[in-house]
């Protein structure tokens, strides 16, 4: 993965197996960000209470988790658009924050199925944890999300 | 003699709300979320300079959350859709 400054946005190049990986990863989010079983920590941590009072809390969450879904439906259809052209990736300055939103969610939704406690990157994992991959395509994420954040216009 | 001094409507401020018990925007701590990306969505979101919103940043590392902004209600209601539109965990309270 190679994170470049170019006139007016960023050059992403990504291996081949990365791509295709983020690409899976993509896929999948968008099935998942369909579900609305709250009682999944992943999904109430992408659509959290806004409020203390569970009362308050319904109510907002009526008339905002459809847009709030929309929202993150799109920014992963734009990632996935990306992702689905051969080549180095060019994302305009006005695009970054869509990458940098749906690599968010990703993070989110992987760092709370693996319980991520405090450490930014994942932190050292046995090998032979069964979740060691993910663990570490956890940290790639990380390390992506940070060289996009890293670009200053 | 009294003194005199005049007010002039200000067609940006908003006096619908002015005695109205504001709401705050609370940020909570998460062990996900890079200093950096947080740093950023404060700049986005609230257009605040990158020292406040790296100072605000730090409070919700250190102490576990902060109040990040404060008005009327539907204005930090939208602010914080968009805070979860960037994937903070951000809560609504009236303040004390």
């Amino acid at each position: 993965m190679k994170v470049s400054k170019i006139r007016g946005g960023i050059n992403l190049e990504l291996l081949e197996g990365e791509r295709d990986v983020l690409l899976q990863l993509i896929d999948d989010f968008r099935e998942f960000v369909m579900s609305e079983d709250i009682s999944d920590p992943a999904v109430a941590r992408l659509f959290p209470d806004a409020y203390e009072g569970n009362e308050e809390s319904a109510e907002f969450r009526k008339y905002s988790e459809p847009a709030l879904r929309e929202k993150k439906n799109r920014d992963s259809a734009y990632i996935r658009s990306c992702l689905g052209v051969a080549g180095v990736i060019s994302i305009k300055e006005i695009e970054v924050d869509s990458w940098l939103r749906g690599i968010n969610d990703l993070r989110l939704t992987l760092g709370t199925r693996l319980e991520v406690t405090g450490d930014e990157y994942g932190g050292e994992i046995p090998e032979d944890d069964p979740r060691s991959f993910l663990y570490s395509l956890y940290g790639w994420l990380g390390w992506l999300q940070g060289s996009l954040l890293e670009v200053e216009f | 003699m009294g003194s005199t001094s005049t007010i002039v409507a200000e067609p940006e401020v908003d006096l619908q709300n002015a005695l109205a018990r504001p709401w705050n925007i609370i940020v909570w701590n998460d062990p996900i979320n890079l200093m950096t990306y947080v740093t950023r969505v404060f700049m986005m979101v609230f257009g605040y300079s990158k020292e406040k919103s790296e100072r605000l940043m730090m409070e919700v590392h250190s102490d576990g959350k902060s109040l990040v902004a404060s008005g009327a209600r539907e204005a930090m209601e939208q602010a914080v859709t968009q805070l979860h539109e960037y994937g903070l965990w951000a809560t609504l309270e009236q303040a004390s």
